[in-house]
Formats: structure tokens, sequence, C-alpha cells
């Protein structure tokens, strides 16, 4: 009926679904027929737009993750910023790589996150949000051993690979995580890297030692909170 | 199937696509954005309504139209369209122009089931007959007939307004 590009087509070039040759076929098409140009354009623009777009939906079973941009992560970590510089690092909390990325943890009633130090109190059906300060691109993670003695990743939301953070100034993990109802102490380690590093190794040494070692490349935050009932 | 599903990944790759088709379909952020709550929640609890033999793509087309039309057909969501004056159908409109949106939505919740999907793949989608065909899981020829089907309602609609 007509020789334009149909929106699915347009969506499994965007999903990566389509074979090279497909989608080098369809892109030579768009850059020919202003229609479907401006179609793409525009399925690449919500696409992107999509991603501002806070989500809370219940992905795993025992912790829920949601996603928001940057610029909207930022705005609850320059609030979290604001009043951790006034807050001096408690004791169980300790910060690794002096002139490194600064790394922040805040934490509370979804909406309305406060910073966390170590040994402050937090409740299942919180949320907790890692941000961070760095001049420089960088990967991170989020890891947790929790007072069941179990470790989970928080960021990513999922596989073995650590999050891009890209250089910035009071910004968010691309991820956020709604906490269960297992009560204790509960390890949280925010891990900033030069490098892309597996998660593993960071796993297997929180889940063996409580704590994570210094590394080269990396800056870490290790923050122990006390999980309570509300 | 199902087992080991990545709602999660489905959502971030293909979330975008959930809406905005739920968007163009009912014509209300809220109501795709409940669309989108409503598809993936449902992933995670019955990931295996996704049997994974066909393209994510695919199957999240079939699952965003059906949900949608489903919605359309609650009665009051039919009683708005109802009241609702269908534009004249003509059949050589470009797909995607937004007159064929909105005539397409304004008919969809008397149309067949089978007939709304159609219509919303070819002219909300502009789909080919092919792709339509794919996601419907039938033949080219069928999707031909119920297109060419759906004209005569549509010209029988116009006619008897």
């Amino acid at each position: 009926m007509n020789d334009h590009i149909s929106d699915l087509r347009w969506d499994r070039l965007l999903a990566d679904e389509l074979p090279a040759d497909q989608r080098t076929s369809a892109l030579a098409h768009a850059d020919g027929c202003a229609s479907c140009g401006a179609r793409y354009r525009e399925l690449l623009a919500g696409q992107g737009a999509f991603k501002l777009r806070p989500v809370q939906i219940p992905f795993a079973p025992r912790r829920s993750r949601w996603w928001w941009s940057a610029p909207i992560g930022a705005l609850a970590a320059a609030a979290v910023l604001v009043l951790v510089v006034t807050r001096k690092p408690a004791e169980g909390e300790r910060t690794k790589g002096a002139d490194k990325p600064a790394l922040l943890l805040s934490a509370g009633r979804p909406g309305a996150l406060v910073p966390m130090m170590g040994n402050d109190a937090i409740h299942p059906g919180d949320s907790l949000q890692a941000g961070y300060t760095a001049k420089t691109d960088g990967f991170g993670a989020v890891i947790a051993l929790d007072g069941a003695n179990q470790v989970l990743t928080y960021v990513p939301a999922s596989g073995d690979a650590m999050v891009a953070l890209p250089a910035g100034t009071d910004r968010s993990f691309p991820s956020s995580t709604l906490l269960d109802d297992v009560l204790g102490k509960e390890t949280i380690a925010i891990v900033w890297c030069e490098v892309a590093q597996p998660l593993a190794p960071f796993v297997a040494e929180l889940r063996s030692t409580n704590t994570l070692a210094d590394r080269d490349g990396c800056t870490i935050r290790i923050v122990v909170l006390d999980k309570a009932a509300r | 199937m199902g087992a080991g599903l990545d709602v999660e990944g489905l959502y971030r790759k293909y979330g975008h696509s959930v809406l905005r088709r739920a968007r163009q379909i009912l014509a209300s952020d809220d109501e795709a954005g409940e669309i989108l709550q409503e598809i993936f929640v449902g992933l995670v609890a019955r990931p295996e309504q996704f049997e994974q033999r066909s393209a994510p793509s695919t199957f999240l087309y079939a699952a965003t139209t059906n949900a949608c039309l489903a919605r359309l057909r609650d009665r009051k969501n039919r009683l708005r369209l109802i009241d609702e004056q269908v534009k004249p159908w003509t059949t050589d409109i470009d797909p995607r122009s937004a007159d064929a949106a909105l005539m397409v939505r304004g008919v969809l919740a008397q149309l067949s089931e089978e007939e709304a999907r159609a219509a919303v793949y070819y002219h909300l989608d502009g789909m080919t007959h092919a792709e339509i065909a794919e996601v419907l899981g039938c033949s080219r020829r069928h999707v031909g007939d119920l297109l060419e089907r759906l004209g005569d309602r549509l010209a029988a609609r116009k006619d008897a307004s």
C-alpha cells in the first residue's frame, strides 16, 4: 500500500533486531525519503525521551528498580549533596581514593530521599539511590550485603558489567532500588572505576569479607546502614 | 518457556515503542502509561505469555494492540467513541497521516476484533501486508481480505451516516 518504512521496521531497527543489510537499507531509504527520515528521527527522539521516564515496575521478586535520567536523578542527587557536605563521615563508613570522584548515597521514601551516612536507619519499602560527581567518564556499580548475608547487585540492574557513568556534577547512578523486608545491617558498596571491570570479583569479596579493598583506578565508598522495621 | 525472561531488558529496549503505540491508539497519555505498566507488570507476573517463538517486537506489538483494543471496548470508552463523529472514510490516504489516525481511532471500538487489529497495523503503524500477516499470524491473502472487508464496512458506515 505504500513505499514507506513502517513503524514496526523502525522499532526493530532501534531494538537492534534487524539484520545489518536491512538496517543499512532502511537508513539509506530514510536518507532519500523525507517522510521516513522524519519518522525515524521522531521515533529515535521518542526512544531517548522514554529513558527520562521514571518507571516503577517490580521487575525482580525481591527488589524493584526504576530508571531515571541523569538530569532528573541529578535533582535528587543535588539535594543530597547539599546535605551531605554538612555532614562528616560517620564511624563505619569510609571513602577510598583521595581526589577521586565523590560518591553519594541517599535513601528514604520514594520521592523524599535523604543523604545516608554510616549507621543511618533505613526501612523496608525505602528507595535507595547512589549518586556521584566525577570529572571524567567512568563506570560503576552498587552492591549490597544484606542482613541475611546475601550479596545483591543493585546497579547494574542485570548482567555482570558496570554501567557507564558520564562525567558530571551531582549525577545519579542509572537505577534506583526499592528495599525489601530483610532487616539488619546492610552494607552498601558504591564503586566507581576508570575502566569497566567485571562485577564477580567485587561480589565475591563483599560476600567473604563484608567490605571491598582498595583497587587502582577505582573509588569505593562503603556505607553500613541499619535496616529496621518502620 | 518464559523462564529467565529478561523483562527489564525488554522494557528498556521496547518500552518506548509500547508507550508510543498505546498513545497512538488510545490518544491518551495517561491511558498509554497504564497500558505500558499493564503489559510489563503482566510479563513479570507471567513471563510464559511470551513464548519467544517470535521477535520481542512482534510479541509486544500484538500485546499492545490487544490491550488497547480491550480498553477501547470497555463500556465507558465505547460510549465516548460512539459520541464522536466519524470522519468520511477514504482508502487512498497516507496511512500515517493525522487524519487517518483520528479516523481509525474513531471507529476501532465498533469493528470486529480482527478488523480492529488490522486497522491499527495498517493505518496507525503503516505496516505492509506482510508485516501485518506476521504479527497477526495469518496469511498475506487473509490480511488483504481483512483490509478489503474493513474498507467495505467503513464505506457502508459512511453511506449510512
